[in-house]
Formats: C-alpha cells, structure tokens, sequence
C-alpha cells in the first residue's frame, strides 16, 4: 500500500529528519512533507485539500505522523480543529500520533479522536512495516 | 475507753431505752408519719444508687469520674441507713447502732465532699457533645483543606515529571533512531571497531530511556491507577509473562513449574502481571552460575489469614538477609554488582502490593536460592 502522501508534523527537526528517512527507505510515500506545528499542517491539509481533486481519480492517500507536544498549537489543538473543518477526513487521511509520551493522560486525550495508532518514537522499519498490515 | 468497749459489745443492745412508740407521747399519726417518712426516704436512698450503678454498668470504660460515682453510691446508701434505723428504732431502740451509722455516714460524707472538690477543675474542661461536634467539624475542614492540596501538589509533580522525562525522552529516542538509520549506512560486518562503537552507543542510550522509564513507572504507581479489577486466570498471566519474555527465558535454560491451588484471584490484571513479571525476571536473572535455574511458582488460599498467596521460589544467588532484611525493597537498592537491573522493580511491586493492603515475604539464603512470598 502506497500513499500519495506523508505529513509529518513535529517541531523536533532530528525528529523529523529520522522519521523522514525511514519513510524514504520503506518506500510507501509517493511525496513527504514535514511541518512544525499543527497550525502549519493544517493549511497544508486545507491547501491540497483531497476532497477537492476530481472524484473520477483514484482515491488519494494521506498518512500524518503527529506529534503531541508543539508550539503554536500542538497535536490535540490541530486534531480538534481538523475535525471542526473537515468532519469526514477519516475518508482520505490516516493519523497516527507519533510521540515520546508516555504520559496516560496524553494517551486518554488522544482517543477522545478518530485515528489509526498510537506510536512511541523513534519511527523505524519495523514499526512501518506493524502499520502497513 | 471503757464506754467504747462497752459500746462496741452492746452495739445492738435495746436495754437502756424504751422504744420510741412509748417514749413521750406520739400519736398514731405523728409516730407514723415519721417511720413512713423514714422509710420512703430510705427507699429512695437505695433506688438512686442502685440507678447510679446500673449507669456505670452500662457506660464501663466511657464514664469518666467513676470513683466519685462509687463515693456518692456509698454515701447515699448510708444515708438511706440512717433513716432505716431511725424508724426501726420505734421498735428496737438500737440507739448505739444508730450512732455508729451516722458516725460511718459523716466519714464518707466528707470523703465525698473532698472527693467532688478534687474533680471540680477537671469537671469544668468537659466538653459538651455540641461543643466536641464542632470540633470534629473544624479538624475534618482542616483535614478536607489539606488533602485537596497533597492532591494538588501530587498532580503537580506528576505532570512535571512527565513533562521532564517526555523532555528528555525526545532526544534519546532520536538517537537511537540515527543509529538505527547509521546502522544501515555503514559497512558494520567487515568493520568490527565500527560495530563495537555502535553497539556501546546503543546499550548507553538503552539505559538512558530505561531509567527515564522506570521513573515514569514510579510516578504512574504514585498515583494507584490500578483500578482493571477483575478475575485474572493465574496460569495465563504466568504464561503470557514467559511468551513475552521468550529470549531471556530460553537464555537461561530455566525450568519453570507451576503448582496452583487457586486458579484465579481477584486483582488487577495490570498490577498483577506487573508483580508476577517482576518476580519471575528477578529469579532468572539472578541466578546462579553453578546450576541449572529452577523457578516454582505456587499459588495458595490461607485459611488462617484468609489471604491469596502466590510464592515464586528460586535456586539462585540468594540475597544475604542479615545484612540486607530492611533495605530489600528501598529504591535503587541493588545487591549484586555484576548482572543488570534498575534496583527499582522490587520497589515498584512492593509499592503496589501494599498499597492494595498486602504485603512481600522474603526468604533467602546466599548461594541457595530466595523465596519471594506475596500475600494480597
């Protein structure tokens, strides 16, 4: 399974640099893009708005690994927002929290939204491999 | 001295006088509006300690002043003698016995007068029920007061360590990550000093996030969120405990049996696995050298204490309890240089257990083995 492609939201940039580069060497993104914040991410999302492209094409992919913590607005602030602005993104987008929290209230707050997993950094092959079955 | 002699082997002589009836003129009336009067009041003089006594009888231990309540029996009693004597005297003038309880009736008298003065300061700090109802009111206010703010400063604390430890969890989960992805750059099968390198950089940082874990698991304990109570099958959880931990199981040749007299306890499932792991990874680590590992885990009902009991017996290094009997379950006490561990799993459980009211047994004898008795 390939996505169109991959968000990854995290103000960390070594994070977002490994995350990036386990992607790249699991071959399952046609594009990757990184963000700081949540707020970033989701003029991305609304920019190349999925629901916008003609409904004859096929139906396009989007995985965000999300991070919890970040300024400006941090991961539940954007998961809020996201499901305010477009209440059906479970058609098109796949999340997946990626975070070094363990923290349960973190956990607990983060079902409170529809997404796919719950993933403690760092992001490697393996763990790729886990989401993609 | 001769009069008290006389006195004292006539005591109950009626020779002397005539009785009342015929001394001087009394009426019908009069002589017995007087023995009525007499004994009614002797009557009452016996009812109203036989009430103090059944009082005391009820109240025991709760009444406080008993001694003055036994002098005011004894002299109410005597009292009431006194009139009992003086209309029997109507018919048996036994004047010199008359004497003798009213002499009796005056000492206790002033016993008890001495007594009362006696109590009176401690009397006056009784507290009225209303008065001590408000004072239970305040203390339970302070109280109150008090236990919002440990669980305030509690909730505080946990989420600085949290915030702490996600701090410093962040770049050690980006260094193993770089290695992980260095790993795949770099030629480490031909370069072994390459691959020496690696493999110390990737034990540090494994025991850097495990400490910063272990402290997250204390916190986590700190705040008891062990509410998953239910019935937990003892046999799966020891068997899901060996499952995950297959590698270091099979490491140690370690032969594992189990004897169950209970099947099931009613714990939470999470804290239970936690002390069962605990246990069971202490045991094969700490294993000896010159033998092969041997692990029973027994599970039992104690009539007596009418407590489950779960016991997980080794053949290992021991640990020498007559040096270290206290200090066994102190955090980051460790007692064996050489083999791995944090010194934190044993505290974590003990925590646990005793904070759902058990309790850990330890017996242990160096280069025998060790037998880890946990009671719910």
């Amino acid at each position: 399974m390939v996505y169109q492609s991959v968000l990854l939201v995290d103000d960390d940039d070594d994070s977002n640099f490994i995350s990036e580069l386990v992607i790249k060497k699991s071959s399952i993104a046609e594009s990757i893009t990184c963000v700081k914040n949540g707020n970033e991410a989701l003029k991305f999302i609304i920019n190349c708005n999925p629901f916008n492209i003609a409904s004859t094409d096929e139906k396009y992919n989007q995985i965000v690994f999300l991070d919890l913590h970040m300024p400006v607005m941090d991961g539940f602030d954007f998961l809020a927002q996201l499901t305010a602005k477009i209440p059906n993104y479970t058609e098109r987008i796949k999340i997946y929290i990626l975070t070094s929290s363990s923290n349960p209230a973190d956990i607990a707050k983060a079902q409170e939204y529809t997404i796919q997993g719950y993933i403690n950094k760092p992001l490697d092959i393996n763990k790729i491999k886990l989401l993609m079955e | 001295m001769d009069q008290i002699t006389d006195f004292i082997t006539n005591i109950f002589g009626t020779e002397s006088w005539p009785a009342r009836w015929f001394c001087g003129t009394w009426s019908d009336f009069h002589g017995w509006l007087y023995i009525m009067s007499s004994l009614i009041i002797w009557a009452a003089y016996f009812a109203i300690p036989l009430s103090l006594i059944y009082l005391i009888s009820k109240k025991k231990d709760t009444l406080p002043f008993q001694r003055i309540f036994w002098l005011f029996i004894i002299f109410i009693l005597s009292c009431g003698l006194t009139h009992l004597v003086d209309a029997l005297i109507f018919w048996y003038p036994v004047y010199r016995l008359s004497a003798l309880v009213l002499f009796f009736t005056a000492i206790v008298s002033w016993i008890t007068v001495i007594g009362i003065f006696k109590v009176v300061p401690a009397a006056l700090t009784l507290k009225s029920p209303k008065q001590l109802e408000q004072i239970v009111i305040e203390r339970t206010q302070q109280l109150e007061a008090s236990n919002d703010n440990l669980i305030r400063l509690n909730k505080d604390m946990d989420n600085f360590i949290y915030s702490a430890s996600h701090d410093l969890k962040s770049p050690v989960n980006n260094i193993e990550g770089l290695i992980q992805l260095l790993k795949l750059e770099l030629d480490t099968t031909s370069n072994k000093t390459v691959n020496d390198l690696i493999g110390r950089i990737e034990s540090s940082t494994a025991k850097v996030k495990n400490t910063v874990l272990n402290l997250t698991d204390i916190v986590k304990i700190q705040s008891n969120p062990y509410q998953d109570i239910q019935m937990v099958d003892i046999r799966e959880t020891i068997k899901e405990i060996l499952l995950e931990n297959e590698m270091i199981v099979q490491q140690s040749k370690a032969i594992i049996t189990f004897s169950l007299n209970i099947e099931v306890i009613e714990y939470s499932k999470q804290a239970f696995k936690s002390i069962l792991y605990n246990l069971i990874i202490n045991a094969i680590k700490y294993r000896s050298p010159d033998r092969t590992p041997m692990i029973e885990v027994h599970s039992n009902y104690n009539p007596y204490t009418k407590r489950n009991e779960i016991s997980v017996k080794d053949n290992g290094l021991g640990i020498d309890l007559n040096l270290y009997r206290d200090k066994v379950f102190n955090l980051f006490k460790r007692f064996h240089d050489h083999i791995e561990g944090s010194g934190i799993g044993l505290y974590i459980i003990n925590k646990i257990v005793e904070g759902k009211g058990g309790k850990i047994e330890i017996e242990s004898t160096v280069n025998a083995g060790s037998t880890f008795k946990v009671i719910f």
